[in-house]
């Protein structure tokens, strides 16, 4: 019978997710008695445009940013946009710190300096940034580290990415 | 007479648990089924809560998302956590908000219209008129499948019949395999049977445990045999 259900309701009215998972995520509310089958099939579908919603909004923001892959920031900026959304979502969403602690796995590998607050990591970048401009204007000999020094900048760039005050 | 009883006896009991155990579990599908009853929710509630089941599946996520993004668009690894808990904290959010309204009426369903209520009282009325679309065309379904109702019960009477028809059966095979073997052998083997019949006959009685009918079916062998 469910199977059959199942095939009717892809006819006319597809679901792109499982109806027992999204009862069993209602249920976690202990409040929650009874749901109807038309209740449930309502919430289902109001979270399929929910999430339709929430990617068109961060794809948005990762465009307006010009970046091709859609991160945490870009969630978070499509959330506040949406006061609906904001109100529910923001305070649940990962503290802007985290997006900086998987960069740090990465950075300490080239630079451990970088292991200091998100504020003084930048400092720090500012401050190694000048320091590698002058190297290449003073002699030839620092020009083969700069070169050794190319594949790491990508990286950086690809760390910096993910801050958006960087980039502003 | 008693050999040919007896025979019947043992080869009655397998065939009809065979076919009850099949009528159990269509029984459990149907239980299965109608699983919206509250007992149903209240039991998953309390037996399995895993960390899988909280979230919707990141599948299901990312398909849905790939046709909205970009065709060359990528999504991180932090951002594709990050949906999935947005997208159950939104299904959480909206059926607290439902739920405060279904209690406040004194129910215990959350019904459709307290979804929408919800919706609107949650900022999310864009989402109002495609989901009362949505819902008819779910109720018109609805109404398809009461009629499609009508032959599962004509499935369930064919197996019935079925059934009956296994119990016709059952009296015919008096040709035991020993018998192939000659008028004498049944005998022989009737014989040394005797201690195995009998705990054979316990194991019979055990199964009849399970279902009624077994139970009125060993007793028409045992009178048989009397």
């Amino acid at each position: 019978m469910v199977m059959a259900e199942e095939e009717e309701s892809g006819v006319s009215i597809q679901l792109e997710f499982p109806k027992g998972r999204v009862k069993k995520i209602m249920a976690l509310d202990k409040d929650v008695k009874r749901v109807s089958s038309e209740a449930l099939f309502l919430v289902s579908r109001s979270t399929e445009l929910f999430l339709q919603f929430l990617a068109e909004k961060s794809a948005q923001v990762a465009i307006e940013k010009k970046r091709k892959t859609v991160n945490l920031e870009h969630i978070r900026e499509a959330v506040k946009r949406h006061q609906p959304t904001r109100d529910f979502l923001l305070d649940e969403l990962p503290p802007p710190s985290q997006p900086t602690k998987p960069d740090r796995p990465t950075q300490p590998a080239g630079r451990p300096k970088l292991d200091p607050p998100p504020r003084g990591t930048r400092r720090i970048d500012l401050f190694f940034r000048k320091p590698e401009l002058d190297d290449p204007a003073q002699a030839q000999p620092p020009e083969n580290p700069a070169q050794a020094q190319p594949p790491e900048n990508p990286d950086q760039d690809q760390a910096q990415s993910p801050v958006p005050v960087d980039e502003s | 007479m008693e050999t040919g009883g007896f025979h019947g006896y043992r080869k009655l009991p397998n065939t009809t648990a065979g076919l009850k155990l099949s009528v159990s579990d269509m029984n459990m599908r149907q239980q299965v089924a109608s699983s919206d009853h509250s007992a149903a929710t209240g039991e998953e509630n309390e037996c399995t809560v895993r960390e899988q089941d909280r979230f919707m599946p990141i599948a299901n996520v990312i398909r849905i998302m790939r046709k909205i993004l970009p065709p060359h668009a990528k999504i991180s690894d932090d951002a594709k956590e990050t949906i999935q808990e947005c997208v159950s904290e939104y299904i959480s959010f909206i059926t607290g908000e439902a739920n405060e309204r279904c209690q406040r009426e004194q129910r215990k369903t959350i019904t459709a219209e307290d979804v929408l209520w919800a919706m609107s009282k949650l900022g999310f009325d864009d989402y109002i008129e495609p989901l009362t679309m949505y819902l008819h065309r779910y109720r018109e379904l609805e109404g398809d499948r009461t009629s499609m109702r009508g032959e599962p019960l004509g499935k369930r009477t064919v197996e019935y019949a079925t059934l009956g028809v296994a119990t016709a059966f059952v009296p015919p095979p008096y040709h035991h395999h020993n018998g192939y073997f000659g008028a004498a052998m049944p005998m022989g083997t009737y014989v040394r049977e005797a201690p195995p019949n009998t705990a054979s006959s316990h194991h019979h009685h055990h199964h009849h445990h399970h279902h009624a009918r077994g139970i009125s079916n060993a007793h028409e062998p045992n009178a048989r045999s009397i």
